[in-house]
């Protein structure tokens, strides 16, 4: 094996060696993750959050969009325990359909970019030369026009796509930094010596990317990925915004959240953003905590 | 005085080129008018007293002695003339050309340039057009010069202006009468042929002169404009010393009211956002007014399918839909329920028509159950079709109420049987398709909600003509279920434009409004009120539907101590 | 290195128009055109036929584009429709609000991101690491124009600390420096949440890449060589964890300038990414092409600083 992966770490200061290091290698992620109990209580909140969202039914009687012109804006009481919103809808149901979209939205796009921009970066990474040139040059592209402005024009250009649309654009605009970044990794990875000792050990070109140097370039990767759920649930948040995001009378937390934008609402009626704005927060922060745990406990050079 | 603006005006203050409402509302206080308005939306002399002549045909404006541009210059006929005269210019770069084609040759001259653009526009399947621009420049301006040797516009002596008309047309009153004057200098500057868009840019249409009551003294991107009191103004010195119109966002119309930031919201085009009212109403020391304008709100049904060519079903989303409730509740309160083309505000609405259509699910249901709908599957059907449809409506930042109003209506609609699904367009997109329209098939859109906004003038040439531009719904001959019907509408139309008296009118446009309000070529929804908040040491601003900002009024104001 | 940097620029050529292609065809696939938004009793079709006519939107599309390269090679950019004044008048007034805006949120971000991410970093799993942690990411979770809604409210109107958005007092002419000190004052408080955001996202790249550094043969060669904790982190450790923050940086101008549309809408901030959005909901597209164009540029030239402090920073990339 590799000499590079093989070598010992020494250990940082502050940080203790986990008793999983010397076990099987996945017993030695779930003991080193088990270990860190915020990661475990972040990922018991997402959960918690995901099943709320998917028994929504279950939780609230109420239909998200039916609204009721008699009780606009009311605040939390038995009737309706978040409240409702400017049009007498239940904001709970609405809260907890929303996450469904929400989340949907995160985890779509986020897939669509990560597959994108891995296959990108890599083969850019990888081969350099020419096919890095030119598809470095694509990215220079899609990435030089900014995000938002890209997101706004295809929303005009494609109106009946609905949330379809939000996740295929937001996914699509997002894939360069990911390649960027896994093209950063096998840059400077191809250089390394265990990747020398597989090509003189007459490793195909594609074996060495996705055996060797992928496992290897986990770790950013992984982190990018949960990075990237988040960010397409706030990039849905900052289009709602705009009024480009998930359509009325569809909720999502984005369009929610569009609430804190009303000036009365923001003075008012905390229960129209707030529970939206926690939500998203919550989850979003989560999921970088699942991310961040994922990212020390995946780390292929901790395994032995 | 700072006003609170919520969208950025154009760099571009020349009124007769910009058509933004936002340039509109400062252009107010800089140009002053031939005529002006008084309360009942009557015509009073202002600048010009002026009387008809010729059976209709002609309009004498003579003008006051002793106006004077915010530069010094005089006033006389000839700046009136090139103002009009600029507007046939073929380099004229504005839209306003089509108000003013009642003037002597006026049809006859757009028509012609109508052919050369025709002839200079690329064809569709590709190769150049038949003249370039150069060739283009070439053949229009001896048209524009033979328009103007025509004497549509004559200046017997510097205080005398004569229009002449081809036909009687009542709206060009408004159209010449309501128009800032400008200077002829600068306009002669900006027509030189062959300045394609020079126009827009030029000095004077970004440091504009009038001779209102404040004089333009700077525009800051995006930021604010400042006027400062013209003393020299023919109608005496405006007492409040500066007006600045400052741009923030909707939201922040409540706090900037509240720290004195600003300290007046609501002031015509920035139109507050309804249900702020009672935050507003709260600011200590704050002065309200309200009144009704003349903008609607309307739910478009493309009539080329036969679902939404019977009367019935159109009355029937007049009766299903809650719109007493969306003025209670989205406008609190602030607004009214239209039944016709015509604002609540102008002397043509016929009181009669008021309360044409209540809440009525029932009296729904049961128009259409007679129209031959049954409900199968959830959703009323008739042989094979169903009232099952998309709705568009603006989405993004445009009309917050009209976008709240969307989903009330999709469940109204429900509750009578109808599968409405919502769709959100960008303004631009929605209302291109809606424009772009094919006349033959019924494809572009089912069902759309926008808003439109009348003129002063009750006139509806325009919208409801088969081939008209704003014929969104495709009223014509056969949708409208009857020919003597349709011609009865553009009869009644053309006959209301026709004549100058007023009471005529009024009684003419009483009966298009009953017309229009029974046969619903667009199912017509509610009006929305201009409600205006300002700091009470501001005084002596007018509290109607002229709106405060309208022209030659601003001198009035006074500002007590702060 | 110098052939590098000027292949890089020539290569960066065809980029350019690339963009302004796709950017061209792009704002023509929108539906309606500058004037399809009209709706106004009076306007009929006859006279909006003038208008595009006036302004040669009737043209085939791929004579506007090539109308337009040419205008750009005259060094002009077009009349925008919606503000009627020139591009390059409308971008050189805004540009600069819109790069001060940035430049400073990025300097604060910076500013903030070295030592906390080298702290979070040396003392992982430390009490003040998994404070830092939690709060970058309520930092980079918190969308930018909510905290600029509640900051607006609370700070600049609630409790007067900062000024109510724009970025001069409106109606006072203030001379040199004062002038200048009032834009600072106005542009603070957007800076400093764009920079939150920023630095979220900078604090945790720096802290990942660093326990990345510190685990290889280098530093544990360093440390062996008797080096000072200090130099090792700071010298050697520093040095290859800046990386990728390097490339992340050459990445910002775009993300900060998304996040501009947002903090320039809350703080009426008439900078040119608001301008881009306006330009594109009016399908304004001199503005539009315009803007893209100056942003193409700058973002190809801040991944070509990236790609440049890269190579200066890690000596195991070699230009070739």
């Amino acid at each position: 094996m590799a000499v590079a992966r093989n070598a010992p770490r020494p250990p940082l200061r502050g940080e203790e060696e986990g008793p999983g290091a010397e076990g099987s290698p996945q017993r030695s992620f779930l003991g080193r993750y088990a270990r860190n109990r915020v990661a475990v209580a972040a990922a018991a909140v997402l959960l918690l959050i995901m099943l709320a969202a998917l028994l929504a039914p279950l939780i609230t009687h109420y239909d998200p969009n039916a609204t009721d012109i008699r009780v606009l804006n009311q605040g939390p009481g038995p009737g309706h325990l978040l409240g409702t919103d400017e049009l007498g809808r239940d904001e709970l149901a609405r809260l907890l359909y929303g996450g469904r979209v929400s989340l949907a939205v995160g985890l779509v796009s986020a897939a669509i970019s990560m597959i994108v921009g891995i296959l990108a970066g890599a083969t850019a990474g990888y081969f350099g030369g020419w096919a890095d040139s030119v598809l470095m040059r694509f990215v220079d592209v899609v990435i030089s026009i900014p995000a938002l402005a890209l997101l706004i024009v295809v929303a005009s250009i494609v109106p009946n796509g609905g949330l379809t649309t939000v996740m295929l654009v937001i996914g699509l605009v997002s894939w360069p930094s990911v390649a960027r970044i896994v093209r950063a990794e096998f840059l400077g990875l191809r250089e390394r010596d265990f990747v020398e000792a597989e090509r003189a050990a007459g490793a195909g070109g594609s074996r060495i990317m996705w055996r060797h140097l992928l496992p290897n370039a986990m770790a950013p990767i992984i982190v990018s990925a949960a990075l990237g759920v988040a960010n397409a649930i706030l990039t849905e948040a900052a289009l709602s915004f705009l009024g480009l995001g998930v359509q009325q009378p569809t909720p999502s937390w984005g369009n929610m959240l569009q609430a804190a934008s009303n000036w009365r609402a923001l003075a008012l009626y905390w229960w129209q953003w707030v529970p939206a704005g926690l939500a998203v927060l919550l989850t979003t922060v989560c999921i970088y905590i699942l991310g961040d745990a994922l990212r020390d406990s995946l780390d292929p050079r901790l395994r032995m | 005085m700072t006003i609170f603006q919520t969208t950025a005006p154009s760099t571009d203050f020349n009124p007769l080129i910009v058509s933004s409402a936002y340039n509109t509302d400062i252009d107010g206080l800089i140009y002053d008018d031939l005529l002006s308005l008084n309360s009942n939306l009557g015509y009073v002399p202002w600048m010009a007293t002026y009387d008809i002549g010729n059976n209709g045909k002609q309009i004498t404006f003579h003008l006051q002695p002793g106006i004077r541009f915010q530069d010094g210059t005089a006033l006389t006929s000839k700046d009136v003339a090139a103002t009009f005269d600029f507007i046939f210019n073929p380099d004229y770069p504005g839209p306003l050309l089509s108000d003013f084609t009642a003037l002597r040759g006026g049809q006859a001259y757009a028509d012609k340039l109508g052919a050369l653009i025709a002839e200079a526009t690329p064809p569709k399947g590709g190769g150049p057009a038949q003249l370039t621009h150069a060739q283009f420049e070439a053949k229009a301006q001896p048209l524009y010069k033979a328009w103007l040797a025509g004497g549509a516009i004559q200046t017997p002596n510097p205080s005398t202006v004569v229009f002449n008309l081809d036909t009687v047309y009542a709206p060009i009153l408004q159209y010449v009468g309501l128009t800032g004057i400008e200077e002829a200098g600068a306009i002669d500057a900006l027509a030189t042929p062959g300045q394609v868009s020079g126009a827009e840019t030029a000095g004077f249409s970004t440091h504009p002169v009038g001779t209102g009551p404040y004089a333009f003294v700077k525009y800051v991107n995006g930021q604010y404009t400042e006027l400062k009191a013209f003393p020299g103004y023919w109608k005496g010195a405006p007492k409040v010393p500066q007006v600045i119109f400052k741009v923030a966002s909707q939201n922040q119309e409540v706090g900037l009211l509240q720290k004195g930031v600003v300290d007046a919201v609501g002031f015509q085009s920035s139109q507050i956002d309804p249900q702020d009212g009672p935050l507003l109403a709260k600011v200590p020391g704050v002065q309200s007014w309200s009144y009704p304008q003349f903008g609607y709100q309307f739910l478009v049904l493309d009539m080329l399918q036969s679902r939404f060519d019977d009367v019935r079903v159109r009355q029937a989303f007049e009766y299903a839909i809650d719109r007493q409730g969306i003025v209670r509740k989205l406008l609190d309160g602030q607004g009214t329920v239209v039944n016709s083309p015509f604002s609540p505000a102008s002397w043509a609405n016929p009181r009669a028509v008021a309360n044409m259509y209540p809440y009525d699910p029932a009296k729904a249901r049961a128009l259409l159950k007679q129209a031959g709908w049954t409900m199968q599957n959830g959703v009323l059907t008739k042989g094979g079709n169903t009232l099952a449809f998309t709705l568009d409506y603006p989405g993004g930042s445009s009309n917050p109420v009209r976008q709240e109003s969307a989903p009330l209506i999709q469940a109204n609609l429900d509750a009578v049987g109808m599968k409405v699904t919502l769709q959100a367009v960008d303004f631009n997109t929605l209302v291109s398709t809606l424009l772009n329209k094919s006349t033959s098939k019924a494809t572009d859109y089912d069902a759309a909600l926008l808003g439109w906004t009348n003129n002063i003038d009750p006139d509806v040439t325009g919208i409801w003509g088969a081939s008209d531009l704003y014929n969104l719904g495709h009223w014509s001959p056969t949708t409208s279920g009857s020919a003597a019907l349709y011609d009865q509408s553009q009869t009644l139309t053309q006959q209301g434009a026709g004549t100058f008296d007023q009471a005529q009118r009024q009684q003419i446009y009483q009966q298009l409004a009953r017309l229009y309000a029974t046969n619903l070529p667009w199912i017509y929804l509610y009006s929305q009120n201009d409600q205006s908040y300002a700091d009470a040491r501001f005084q002596g601003m007018i509290k109607d539907v002229r709106g405060p900002l309208f022209e030659g009024t601003a001198q009035n104001w006074t500002a007590g101590p702060q | 290195m110098r052939s590098y940097v000027m292949r890089r620029v020539l290569a960066a050529v065809p980029v350019v128009v690339g963009i302004t292609i796709v950017t061209f065809a792009l704002a023509k696939a929108m539906p309606g055109d500058p004037f399809s938004s009209i709706l106004s009793p009076g306007v009929n079709a006859a006279s909006l036929l003038h208008m595009r006519y006036e302004r040669g939107l009737l043209d085939p599309l791929p004579v506007q584009y090539y109308n337009w390269l040419v205008q750009l090679l005259h060094g002009n950019l077009g009349t925008s429709f919606q503000m009627a004044a020139p591009v390059t008048k409308v971008i050189s007034q805004r540009i600069g609000t819109t790069l001060s805006l940035d430049l400073m949120a990025l300097f604060i971000a910076l500013l903030a991101t070295v030592p906390l991410g080298v702290i979070s970093a040396v003392r992982q799993y430390s009490v003040l690491d998994r404070v830092l942690t939690l709060i970058s990411f309520v930092g980079i979770a918190t969308p930018v124009f909510f905290v600029g809604l509640l900051a607006l409210k609370y700070l600049a109107l609630t409790w007067t600390i900062f000024p109510p958005g724009g970025v001069v007092t409106p109606g006072v002419t203030l001379p040199f420096p004062q002038n200048e000190l009032d834009a600072l004052y106005h542009l603070i408080l957007p800076a400093l949440i764009l920079a939150f955001a920023q630095a979220a996202g900078f604090v945790r790249y720096l802290r990942a890449s660093m326990l990345e550094v510190v685990r290889q043969d280098f530093i544990r060669t360093a440390r062996s060589k008797g080096l000072g904790e200090r130099v090792v982190v700071y010298k050697h450790a520093l040095r290859n964890a800046v990386i990728p923050l390097v490339t992340l940086l050459g990445l910002s101008l775009p993300f900060l300038f998304s996040g501009g549309i947002l903090i320039e809408t809350v703080f009426t901030i008439p900078g040119i990414a608001y301008t881009l959005y306006q330009g594109v909901i009016a399908r304004d597209y001199p503005i539009i092409l315009g803007i893209t164009l100056i942003l193409a540029i700058l973002t190809i030239l801040g991944n070509l600083l990236a790609d440049v402090a890269y190579a200066l920073v890690d000596p195991r990339i070699r230009f070739d």
